[in-house]
Parts: C-alpha cells; sequence; structure tokens
C-alpha cells in the first residue's frame, strides 16, 4: 500500500523528490507529532490538472464588508484570468502567472507544493510604490459536485521592491466539494518593504489543507499579518520567517476556532540571521468539541544576531472535554545580547468571570460566546489595518455564535 | 409585600456547613442591613442569592416576588430584578464596560419582552449615571475592572445598579474601602432608587454608612444565623461593642 501521497504524485506525472515508496509523514516524525495526517488516507482525492475546467462563475462572500479590493482569483491552484481584475491593477503593481520552476526546501511540505503545483503566480509591488487597494487572493475549492475531492497546490510568489507597500489578504474556501489543497506563499521584502498579509483559512469540514508561507525580511522592512483559521477539516500552515535584514520587523499573530472534529495547526520558525531586528508572534485559540489545535513555534536567534527582539505567546482556551491542545514552544539563542521570551498557556473559561456575567442577566451561553470573543479579539487587535481588522473580527464574531460545547 | 422571604435556609461549602439556619423577610420599600464579623456567611448569603453554583443549597426555602428563587438560573434572577454588588468584583479583560453594560440590560429587556435601547440614547443615559458617581468616561471605554482601583470597582458595582434599575439590590460591603465622598456617592446611588416597589439588603461592618441611608432593619448574622434583629440604633451599639456578644451566642 502506498496511500494517497503515491496516488497523487501519480496523477502528477512526477515523483518530485519523494522516494517510490514514500507515504505521508505519520506522527513518529517529529514535525508531525500532533498532526496526524491519516485522515486524509482512503479519500480518492483527485488532482486538479492544467486542462481541467471548472464551473465557478462568481465568487463566494468570504470576508463580507470587504471594500476596495482588487481580486485576483484563484480556482483550484490556478489563476483564473477572467474572473481576476488583471485588466485595471494599478500604476507599480502585477500580476503573472508561469509555469513553477523552482525547487523549495526539503522538508516534507516543501517537497509535497513543489511536486504538486503547476502554475507559480507572481505579484510584484514596484520600488516605492504603495498600493492602496486591498489586494484579495481567493483561493477556492471546487469540485463537479458535493461529492468531488479535489487535490491542488497554488504557488504565489510576492516581491514588494525596496519601499514599497502593500495590503494582500488571502481567504481560502470551497465553492463546491472539498479540497486538499497545498498552497505555498514565497514573499520576499525587499529593503524598507511594507507588507500587511492577512489570511482567513475557512475550509469546509472534511477539507484539508497544508500550507506554507516563507517570508524573507531585508533591511528595516515590516511585516504584519494575521492568520485567521476556522477551517472545520484539517488546516496546517507553517510560516517560516527569516530576519534577514536590520532593524526589520514583522508581527505573526493568529486566531482559530476549532469545532467538530477540526484539527488547527500553527507552525511557526523565525529565524533571526541580521542584528536588532523584531519579530513578536502573537497567537491565540479556541477549541470546542472535538477538535485539536497544534501550535509548534520556533524562534531560532543565529550567532551575530545582536541586538534580536523575539517574542512569543500562544494562549488557547479549552471549551469542551473532548477538545485538546498541543503546544510546543522552542527558543534556540546563539547570541548573547538578545530580548527573547515565549510563553504557552491552557485554560478553561474563568468560572467567576462567567458568574459575573450571567449574575448581570446574561446567558450562560452568550456569556461564554462574549468571553471567548474577547479572549480572540486580544490577537485580532494585532491587525494594522483597521478595515480588514473589523472584517476579520466580523466573521470571528458570526463564527463563535456556532461554537458548542 | 414580601418580596424577599428567606425560611430556614442552609448551605455548605465542600461540604462545610456556612449557613445554618437563617430566616429573613424583606417588604418592597424596605432596607435591610446585615452586620457581622467575618467569616460569619454574609458573602455566602449573598452568593446563594445569586445563585453561584459553588455553594450548596442544603435547605429552606427563599421566595422572591412570589417565585421558587433556588430554581432559577442565576441570569434569570438578574432579569427578573435581583442584584448584587459583589465585594470583590471580577475582572474582564477585553470586554469594554460599556458593552458589558448594554449586553446587560438588553438581555434585562428581552426577558421582560422590551426592545433593545438604542445604542446612542443608552450610552447617553450610562454617561449621565457614570457622572453622577463621579466616574471619568473613560472608565465605560476601559475593559470592566481592569485596573480600576477597590473604590473604583465599587464605583462601577454601583453603576451597574443605576443602570440595571434592580427589585432588590444587595450591597456586599460596598462600603468598604471608599472614603467618605465616595460613600456619600454610594448611598446618593441607593437613595435614589428607593421607592415602594424596591428593597436593598446592605451587608456592612460599618455603623457610618447608616449616616446616610437610614435602614428599616439591623441583623447580626454570626455562625451562619441571623442572632439579632433591630431597628438602627443596633448598629449604633454594635459599633461600640463589636461582635464579642454574638459571637458566643451562635457558637452556643
Ligand atoms: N468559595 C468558598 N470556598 C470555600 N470556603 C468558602 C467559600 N466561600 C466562603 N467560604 C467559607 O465560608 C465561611 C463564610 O465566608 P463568607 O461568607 O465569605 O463570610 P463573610 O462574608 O461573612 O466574611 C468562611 O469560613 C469561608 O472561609
Ligand atoms: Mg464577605
Amino acid at each position: 500500500m502506498t496511500g494517497i501521497l503515491q496516488d497523487l504524485l501519480r496523477q502528477r506525472g512526477a515523483s518530485g523528490r519523494f522516494e517510490a515508496e514514500e507515504a505521508l509523514p505519520t506522527r513518529k516524525a517529529e514535525q508531525w507529532k500532533y498532526t496526524d495526517l491519516m485522515r486524509l488516507e482512503k479519500i480518492g482525492w483527485s488532482l486538479w490538472l492544467a486542462e481541467d475546467s471548472h464551473g465557478v462563475t462568481r465568487l463566494p462572500t468570504v470576508l463580507p464588508g470587504l471594500e476596495k479590493t482588487i481580486d485576483i482569483v484563484i480556482v483550484n491552484g490556478f489563476l483564473d484570468r477572467d474572473l481576476s481584475d488583471l485588466d485595471h491593477l494599478p500604476a507599480g503593481l502585477s500580476v503573472e502567472a508561469g509555469p513553477a520552476a523552482e525547487a523549495w526546501g526539503d522538508d516534507f511540505t516543501d517537497r509535497l507544493s513543489d511536486a504538486l503545483t503547476q502554475e507559480e503566480i507572481c505579484i510584484r509591488v514596484d520600488a516605492g510604490k504603495t498600493i492602496e487597494p486591498v489586494v484579495h487572493l481567493h483561493h477556492v475549492t471546487w469540485g463537479a459536485d458535493d461529492e468531488a475531492a479535489i487535490a491542488h497546490a497554488a504557488r504565489v510568489v510576492i516581491t514588494v521592491a525596496e519601499g514599497g507597500e502593500a495590503c494582500i489578504v488571502e481567504s481560502h474556501a470551497q465553492v463546491q466539494g472539498r479540497g486538499f489543497s497545498v498552497p505555498s506563499l514565497g514573499i520576499s521584502l525587499e529593503k524598507g518593504a511594507r507588507l500587511g498579509l492577512y489570511s482567513a483559512l475557512l475550509d469546509s469540514a472534511g477539507s484539508a489543507q497544508i500550507g506554507l508561507a516563507d517570508i524573507g525580511l531585508a533591511d528595516g522592512a515590516v511585516l504584519d499579518s494575521f492568520l485567521l483559521t476556522l477551517g472545520e477539516g484539517l488546516t496546517r500552515r507553517e510560516t517560516r520567517l527569516t530576519m534577514a535584514g536590520e532593524r526589520a520587523e514583522a508581527t505573526v499573530a493568529g486566531a482559530y476556532v476549532g469545532s467538530g472534529d477540526a484539527l488547527i495547526d500553527n507552525t511557526t520558525f523565525v529565524t533571526h540571521i541580521a542584528e536588532n531586528a523584531v519579530s513578536r508572534q502573537f497567537f491565540r485559540g479556541v477549541v470546542g468539541d472535538r477538535s485539536r489545535g497544534v501550535f509548534q513555534g520556533k524562534v531560532l536567534v543565529r550567532e551575530g544576531a545582536q541586538g534580536t527582539d523575539g517574542q512569543q505567546q500562544h494562549k488557547a482556551l479549552l471549551l469542551s472535554r473532548e477538545a485538546e491542545i498541543d503546544a510546543k514552544p522552542e527558543l534556540e539563542i546563539y547570541a548573547d545580547d538578545v530580548q527573547c521570551a515565549h510563553g504557552a498557556t491552557v485554560g478553561t473559561l474563568d468560572e467567576d468571570q462567567l458568574f459575573y456575567l450571567r449574575a448581570r442577566g446574561i446567558s450562560e451561553a452568550d456569556a461564554r460566546a462574549l468571553l471567548t470573543r474577547s479572549f480572540l479579539a486580544e490577537a485580532v487587535e494585532k491587525i494594522g489595518r483597521t478595515a480588514v481588522r473589523d472584517v476579520f473580527q466580523a466573521v470571528l464574531t458570526a463564527r463563535l455564535g456556532g461554537v458548542t460545547e | 409585600m414580601s418580596l424577599l422571604k428567606i425560611e430556614n435556609l442552609t448551605a455548605e461549602v465542600d461540604g462545610k456547613p456556612i449557613l445554618k439556619g437563617i430566616d429573613l423577610e424583606i417588604n418592597a420599600g424596605e432596607v435591610h442591613v446585615i452586620m457581622g464579623p467575618n467569616g460569619s456567611g454574609k458573602s455566602t448569603l449573598s452568593n446563594v442569592l445569586a445563585g453561584k453554583s459553588d455553594y450548596d443549597v442544603t435547605g429552606g426555602t427563599v421566595t422572591y416576588d412570589g417565585k421558587n428563587l433556588l430554581d432559577m438560573a442565576p441570569e434569570d434572577r438578574a432579569c427578573e430584578g435581583l442584584f448584587l454588588a459583589f465585594q470583590y468584583p471580577v475582572e474582564l479583560p477585553g470586554v469594554a464596560n460599556t458593552t458589558f453594560l448594554k449586553h446587560a440590560l438588553n438581555a434585562r429587556r428581552k426577558y421582560v419582552g422590551e426592545p433593545e435601547l438604542d445604542a446612542l440614547e443608552f450610552v447617553k443615559a450610562v454617561r449621565k449615571k457614570a457622572r453622577d458617581l463621579n466616574m471619568p468616561d473613560d472608565m465605560l471605554k476601559r475593559p470592566v475592572n481592569v485596573g480600576f482601583s477597590g473604590g473604583e470597582k465599587k464605583r462601577n458595582e454601583m453603576l451597574q445598579m443605576a443602570v440595571l434599575e434592580p427589585k432588590l439590590a444587595i450591597l456586599d460591603e460596598t462600603d468598604s474601602g471608599l472614603d467618605i465622598d465616595a460613600l456619600k456617592l454610594v448611598a446618593e446611588g441607593v437613595n435614589a432608587l428607593r421607592n415602594p416597589d424596591r428593597a436593598f439588603l446592605i451587608i456592612t461592618h460599618f455603623q457610618r454608612v447608616l449616616d446616610y441611608i437610614v435602614p428599616d432593619q439591623v441583623h447580626v448574622l454570626s455562625g451562619g444565623r441571623i442572632v439579632k434583629t433591630g431597628d438602627k440604633s443596633l448598629a449604633t451599639e454594635l459599633e461600640k461593642t463589636g461582635y464579642a456578644d454574638y459571637t458566643g451566642e451562635a457558637a452556643a
């Protein structure tokens, strides 16, 4: 039995950098200790190929209220030119698609995305240009019917050239059917470039996503990023951040809500190479029903990265007895003049707070929702772009109405 | 008319009996005061009335406004007009004071079948009530009780009382730790709400609050029992003699 990995490679017609008998990593692999991919097996995923054609005619509204956007639509891993706003891009912004070429790292996720990606979408913000409207990357899965199980891998490469500035929102959702997606995002922020990168991972139950964001920051570059994960299936996002430039600043914040049988995995790896760079990781999550949350966060400070300020915080709430959180924060420091701290806590809603609200007439369900929302809001508040923050908060609030015990 | 009637109420925490047979009747329009030494069960009584689940009621009955209070969920008790000003108010990080007040007020309005308040009207009304309590506007925007001083927390409880306009308000040592000006504001808040349909149960250590609020009855709670009931003069007497006379009696 070779499993779905070999099956997908066969459909792709190439084995990439995988061994002939290699299967999906099991929980014996250090990086996959808490995230069991076995639920992907036994589903007859069919890999979407360039010659296939989809039936998406209109975009689903996944982030209601998000205004003034340049829409870039990626269906099953391929840029859809008709649905995208390619004709009226503002000066200084270009979007192109071509065959994927470059091989990324050697980790499983790199090799998987290398093997399955067929098209690479390149977004470029020219030097010194500020792209005012939000660029919205819509990743959608479309299957011929509700039973369809589509595998796809989109690769988006974003370059913000020296002194350029942009705000990019990416959303992942299903139009029809379920998806196994392997989106990869390669971002390079050149000297003094600024990027707001806000992701909403909203895949439906039965779907799976193993995503990778590889982000490099040059001197004085600033990244403000947020990951909202409300996926009901398996959602893993690996965020790899390289603080390559002096005084670069990066915020990687996130909030997640697990319900049903969801598994939500935020794996981060921040490497400080240059001096005086600042990285801030701030994650908040709640898990209810039988869902699971995983946080594996690592900060590596290389020799010579003096003056590094690297903070990492993950706090989670368990909303039911069957829910589970696995958190593994790590610091590895090879420079002496650094300020680094990490903290990870897991708790439940505070009974005294609940009682205080109930004693003021607020129903138990509303009290729980209110406390949960305010717990997560502390992460959402990190989003620098106000308009995006409000939309993400609204999506989160709408979802929390549905969190059950 | 009796608004609250407690008969032979007993309650325990972790198997330890705290309330050992409380009898107390409060009519609409009245103000009752409970005094008593630390650990005598005053907060336990308040919490049992508000419905906190840490306390097990082991016997007795509580009738509130004609209903069996002990059968009701805490939120329903509140919506029926019962209010407890906590001795130790809880902090709610991330929940703005106004948001909290709005949820609380709207929950009650919904319960009694009234429409939700217009947001603007609500904010205006709350601001006015906050000013009456000498609370700066920014305390309304801040998360509930987070970073508030002891006195600010107590005033915040009084603001909630003023906004929710309860039928029966229980003030658990709201006067403790307040300077004389703050104490007067609290007393004014209580007096402003006094009317023939409402009642107050004021738990205190100090006679001084009674310089501003005139009670109908004063009770001494000791060892989980009400050991003496009298009028205002009982409070003055207690202030002079302390509780020594009563602790013995309760233990006997
Ligand atoms: N939540 C609780 N858990 C354990 N013991 C409690 C709790 N609340 C009160 N008690 C105990 O019950 C007794 C009465 O306490 P309390 O009602 O707070 O007294 P008072 O308010 O009169 O000072 C004390 O012995 C106290 O230790
Ligand atoms: Mg007390």
